[in-house]
């Protein structure tokens, strides 16, 4: 087909001005919020004078799904934090690890996997990675493999369904992709990232995990829980949540709906203080994707991605090209995520995947290439994901020098490890590339 | 009674003194925070047993599990501080800026209200731009006492 765009003024004026924002977003000049409203404010206002874009198409740009979803559950996260329920499991995972560095890393591992699939991963990695220096300082091995170990598998954990990450929560906004859909064509591929990276991990780290321990770990997880009554009630509430994640496509809800149903019996069973529920809600994460929606929203808006889609279809659309176009995909969404944020990416790319939708490509694959590449992609640097910055700080802030995680040990350690899991990807997204088209 | 009443005499820091000097002030006057001086005798820092103590032997991770601690982790006893190491250090690096000056003449309401107000455990009574004393909760109560 041929091209019916051109390359204009505005589009050139949007571009500039998405790409400043983002250059103000990931040189943290300021806030990435506030480089993202200001971004927003910015792209309307120029739309606005040249046409290309009006303040009506920017409240609209703003996805209301991906928006509601992360803020019911967040405040789902908010009510279960300070109940203790972490710390609990966090010890007694610790304990039953029998003493064995390897298990105490699968199992520390696996609890941090399994909870950043269904929370925000940046959460239970701030709750876990003071308690996991605190547990190996007690049983006297070093901190810095459960730490690195837990930093990653929370970002692979999160990526195997549709609200364990942001980036997936767009996407599946985007695409309708229901949350079952999301994890039954996820979770094979990310399953097997999981234990490769496990594996991985035990081996590059084997000096320090073949440490015996021989000390009786002197932690009372009886008195982690601090308000088990608020514990029963938030969890029951999450269990519902996620419960209705799995059924929501057969009664037509869309997950924010779902995940509102969550947060609204939590608030009535739990009954949180207002001013400390809303109070600890991360605003600043909202008000960034909500600017970063404006912005593209203005993008696209000048026919930019239109003509990228335009462009790219006919790439996309010839016979055997599709697999390739998927697996660059996949491979330059998790470089471009171990460099950057992942978040303005996905959002980019998403009215890209659209618009070559809109040009007759099947997209569905390229929708779990996406997922699959901005989820891995993360662990390749120590800024690649908000989950791997907590815990470089917290290996920083607990003054044991040779627990301290360097961005070159992360370089030496984490990258061949994010390569590794996106060479395991390939190879199985080719060979179920029939399956997930 | 005002707060000049309730203040008590300590001794003061300089820049350069060491944080010996200072643990011992803190014994001797029975107070957690002593007031660094400039040459001219005007209050700049303070330094405060709670912060320092916390830097010497409170890593953050042991403070916020404070809850689930067992009393026999042969590893907590290992954390505490070679204290004559501690004691040649300057003080300079502990220098903090956040401290509250009042007046002699400022009311038990108010250090009480500014204390509670900054959640501060204690105040620098200055007069004049010189320093008179430090006022605390127990040294309020003090006073009170003396006047049954």
């Amino acid at each position: 087909m041929e091209s019916t765009a051109h390359f204009d003024t505005a589009m050139i004026v949007a571009l500039v001005t998405m790409v400043l924002a983002y250059i103000a977003i990931f040189t943290e000049i300021i806030h990435r919020s506030s480089a993202a409203l200001v971004g927003a404010v910015v792209m309307v206002g120029v739309g606005s004078y040249m046409g290309f874009y009006s303040q009506a198409e920017a409240v609209l740009a703003i996805d209301a799904n991906t928006m509601f979803l992360l803020i019911s559950m967040m405040m789902i996260v908010v009510m279960l934090r300070p109940t203790g329920g972490f710390e609990y499991l966090a010890i007694k995972i610790a304990k039953a690890s029998g003493k064995d560095p390897r298990k105490l890393l699968v199992f520390l591992c696996m609890a941090v996997s399994v909870i950043s699939m269904f929370l925000d991963n940046v959460t239970t990695v701030l709750i876990f990675a003071p308690l996991t220096v605190l547990i190996t300082r007690l049983l006297d091995v070093n901190p810095m493999p459960y730490l690195m170990a837990e930093a990653m598998l929370s970002n692979i954990g999160g990526a195997a369904t549709l609200v364990g990450d942001p980036p997936n929560i767009m996407i599946g906004s985007a695409a309708g992709i229901d949350f079952l859909s999301f994890m039954v064509h996820m979770l094979p591929i990310i399953s097997a990232v999981w234990f490769c990276t496990v594996g991985l991990v035990i081996y590059m780290f084997r000096d320090q995990l073949s440490q015996k321990i021989t000390i009786e770990l002197d932690l009372d997880e009886s008195k982690a829980i601090k308000d088990p009554v608020a514990l029963k009630k938030a969890l029951f509430a999450l269990t519902i949540t996620i419960l209705l994640f799995f059924v929501h496509h057969h009664f037509h809800l869309f997950p924010a709906y779902v995940a509102f149903i969550g947060a609204a019996l939590a608030l009535v069973l739990v009954q949180p203080d207002p001013e400390k529920l809303y109070g600890e809600m991360e605003w600043s994460v909202l008000a960034f994707f909500a600017g970063l929606f404006v912005i593209v929203g203005g993008v696209e808006g000048s026919g930019l991605l239109d003509l990228v889609g335009e462009q790219l279809s006919g790439f996309a659309k010839q016979e055997g090209q599709l697999l390739l176009a998927c697996l660059l995909l996949i491979w330059a969404s998790a470089i471009l995520s171990a460099i950057v944020d992942n978040i303005p990416f996905t959002v980019t790319m998403i009215p890209i995947v659209l618009g070559l939708e809109a040009q007759g490509v099947p997209v569905q694959a390229l929708w779990w290439a996406l997922a699959i590449g901005v989820g891995i992609g993360g662990n390749g640097s120590h800024i690649g994901a908000t989950a791997n910055v907590i815990c470089v700080t917290e290996s920083e802030r607990c003054g044991i020098p040779e627990a301290r995680i360097t961005p070159m040990l992360w370089l030496r350690k984490g990258l061949p490890i994010m390569l590794f899991s996106l060479v395991i990807s390939t190879i199985l997204f080719a060979l179920g590339f029939d399956y997930l088209r | 009674m005002n707060l000049g009443d309730s203040a008590q005499k300590t001794s003061t820091l300089k820049k350069g003194d060491t944080l010996g000097k200072f643990f011992w002030g803190c014994a001797d006057f029975r107070v957690s925070t002593l007031p660094v001086l400039d040459d001219d005798g005007h209050i700049f820092g303070a330094i405060s047993l709670y912060e320092l103590l916390g830097d010497m032997m409170l890593p953050h991770y042991v403070a916020q599990a404070a809850h689930v601690l067992g009393d026999e982790s042969a590893m907590l006893h290992n954390i505490e501080p070679d204290v004559q190491e501690w004691c040649d250090k300057p003080i300079d690096e502990f220098i903090s800026d956040k401290f509250y000056v009042v007046t002699p003449d400022s009311s038990l309401t108010k250090g009480l209200a500014l204390m509670a107000d900054k959640d501060s455990t204690c105040l620098f009574v200055v007069d004049g731009g010189v320093y008179q004393g430090i006022v605390t909760r127990i040294t309020i109560v003090q006073r009170l006492l003396d006047k049954l």
